[in-house]
């Protein structure tokens, strides 16, 4: 899952941006406000979070305008003004979620995997296809018989993102976008490499190819 | 203290009535002095044909040359009389009969006027003349009833004592409306300040007469100032926790490094330290938040702005699918700051969301503010420890005791009573919360 993260101090910014990374997401971050509203408006993420207290431009006005231009990106505000007719005033203005610092990590990250599947319309807390699970917690599947697969960050965050849109086409450009980092080599055929091991270790069949397409994920077998 | 119109209304009819007395008195006054020396003249004449009528015979006897004019001589206390004098002799007109008129002459030259009582009660003019005449002195004095007269002048007093008190009466009814008119802005600026105090106006109508602007003026600038002083604070506030909260989260992420996660005890005492500092900001920057006493102008209204909330808290606990019912007049107002109120049900409604089944009752009327849900409740020994804010009663619903704790504040800065039972119907924790306690009933606030 890829995320925008719109944090204007530094350190914050940074440790957010490895947490999250060791969580699963792949994260984009930003700390000046005109700069984070264009990235928003931009690039496909699946979630932002976003500071109020941004320079240049603040984060409600930032929010306004991504609304009013019709862009609907989940966003979790992340703020240190956490009285009530401030979060009235943040959902009235768009926001899906509202988190006031200081925050516990856990908490974020359980409320931006629910901002997450709400998006993709799934009610569940867990992420299961046919006889897989997604264990997030562990970034590994698990099986009903029990069976056990290990996954890179990689795989999980590629095999994350198909289980959120089972039955549907994903061009590869789009896993490009919402499984890997961008500052990693990002080629097409860096999808193709992923998917195959990803097959490897889940099923040949799972996973299938579209030729000019893309790839889709199976969701009964 | 004393009313201005009491002031106003008490001197005005005692200067109108000393004013109307006076003018009563010298017009009655100027009347009789007019007509007497209206008379006068007539009667001067009088004297003068009677002085031209008199002869003197060789025994210096005055008489009349001819029969003196039939007013004096053809009536019987007619009303017109002479008696003349002269050399012990005395001519006396028929009218007179035998009733005596005692005068004084005055000395050759001289005119004398006075009054006195005449036959059957006749209140007499009389002027009194000396001459001198063929060698001779003579005094010549004439008389005339001035009854009928001064019965017209009596009537015409009465008349216009009448007319004097009426327009005494016109004066007076006009003046009280007057000043009832010209009090009536200040009447309609003391029922503005009712309504300010009740929290139904922001600021006082100007459109005063002059006297009172400047108070006006300065309660308005006083309730601009005082406005303009809680942005400020307020923004200091927003501020001072922006600048504060960054680092806590810092520090809060810090557990979570595996340094730190691996050494349990030292995590601990982080974890609660920083939470002792968020507790700590969290409640004592509310306090300072915490807007006047409701009183200068500040209105709030459950019905329009509880949705928005209620929304703001089933978003925030998401996770849940909470059923809210709000049972709230739309006419009910609570004179209280609006951020001061979303705080408070923020945090009750945040509470009880936490602790709720799946449903939560908001009851809003004139009697104050319940609020239940239908979650496990809260045993008899904990209400104590609930009531004693700041406890945190279950670990696993963090800030949970720090939530209540604001409550209590703003309860206590809205001179309010809160009270926590048990839901009779859903066995949930219900809060009830009155504010302005000290003020019954809270409906007519």
């Amino acid at each position: 899952m890829r995320l925008l993260l719109l944090e204007d101090d530094p350190h914050l910014q940074s440790e957010l941006k490895q947490s999250l990374g060791r969580a699963g997401f792949v994260v984009d971050c930003c700390g000046d406000g005109p700069e984070g509203e264009f990235m928003g408006a931009t690039e496909p993420y699946d979630a932002i979070v976003l500071d109020l207290g941004l320079p240049g431009k603040s984060g409600l006005e930032i929010l306004v305008d991504w609304r009013a231009q019709g862009i609907n990106t989940p966003v979790l505000i992340l703020t240190a003004r956490g009285a009530w007719h401030e979060k009235v005033e943040g959902f009235n203005t768009g926001a899906d979620d509202y988190l006031a610092k200081p925050f516990h990590f856990e908490e974020l990250k359980a409320r931006l995997e629910a901002l997450i599947r709400r998006r993709y319309g799934r009610a569940a807390a867990t992420l299961v296809a046919g006889d897989m699970e997604l264990d997030i917690e562990q970034q590994r599947v698990k099986k009903i018989n029990g069976e056990s697969i290990e996954l890179t960050a990689t795989e999980f965050r590629l095999l994350q993102y198909l289980m959120h849109h089972p039955g549907k086409i994903i061009s590869k450009s789009r896993l490009l976008e919402h499984a890997f980092d961008g500052s990693a080599n990002s080629e097409e055929n860096l999808v193709e490499v992923y998917i195959k091991r990803l097959r490897n270790k889940i099923g040949q069949e799972r996973i299938i190819t579209r030729r000019g397409q893309g790839y889709l994920l199976r969701d009964t077998l | 203290m004393k009313s201005l119109k009491a002031r106003l209304g008490s001197g005005l009819v005692i200067v109108l009535l000393v004013v109307f007395t006076i003018q009563f008195l010298l017009v009655s006054l100027a009347v009789r002095h007019v007509t007497d020396n209206y008379v006068l003249t007539f009667m001067a004449r009088d004297i003068d044909n009677l002085l031209a009528d008199i002869t003197f015979d060789k025994s210096g006897q005055p008489r009349f040359i001819s029969v003196p004019d039939s007013t004096y001589t053809r009536q019987l206390y007619s009303g017109y009389y002479y008696l003349v004098e002269s050399n012990n002799h005395t001519l006396r007109s028929r009218s007179l009969w035998d009733h005596d008129l005692v005068v004084q002459a005055p000395v050759i030259g001289e005119s004398m006027a006075q009054k006195m009582a005449g036959p059957l009660q006749q209140d007499l003019l009389v002027l009194s003349k000396t001459f001198s005449k063929q060698g001779h002195d003579i005094a010549i004095t004439v008389a005339e009833d001035l009854s009928l007269v001064n019965e017209s002048i009596a009537t015409f007093e009465k008349l216009y004592l009448g007319v004097s008190i009426v327009m005494l009466l016109v004066l007076l009814v006009s003046q009280y409306v007057l000043i009832n008119h010209s009090l009536k802005s200040l009447t309609s600026t003391r029922i503005n300040l009712e309504r300010l105090a009740k929290g139904e106006a922001e600021k006082l109508p100007d459109d005063v007469p002059s006297e009172i602007k400047p108070l006006v003026d300065e309660i308005n600038s006083l309730l601009s100032l005082l406005g303009r002083h809680l942005v400020k604070v307020r923004t200091l506030v927003g501020n001072l926790a922006h600048a504060l909260k960054t680092p806590l989260s810092q520090l809060s992420r810090l557990s979570d490094e595996p340094e730190i996660a691996r050494h349990d005890r030292l995590r601990q005492e982080l974890n609660r330290q920083v939470t002792e500092i968020h507790a700590a900001l969290e409640r004592e920057l509310n306090r300072a938040r915490l807007a006047g006493d409701g009183k200068s102008g500040q209105r709030f209204r459950p019905a329009t702005e509880l949705p928005p909330l209620i929304h703001t808290v089933k978003k925030i606990h998401n996770l849940k699918d909470i059923m809210f019912t709000l049972h709230c007049p739309d006419d009910v107002v609570l004179p209280a700051d609006r951020e001061d109120m979303l705080e408070l049900f923020g945090n009750l409604l945040d509470n009880a969301a936490k602790w709720c089944d799946k449903s939560i009752n908001v009851q809003i009327n004139n009697n104050g503010i319940v609020i239940e849900d239908d979650g496990p409740g809260c045993p008899l020994k904990d209400m104590n420890a609930l009531i004693q804010r700041g406890l945190r009663l279950d670990e696993k619903h963090q800030g949970h005791g720090l939530g209540l704790a604001i409550v209590g504040d703003i309860v206590d800065h809205y001179r309010g009573k809160m009270h926590f039972d048990n839901s009779p119907d859903t066995g949930g924790l219900r809060v009830s919360i009155r504010l302005y306690a000290d003020e019954s009933p809270a409906g007519n606030d």
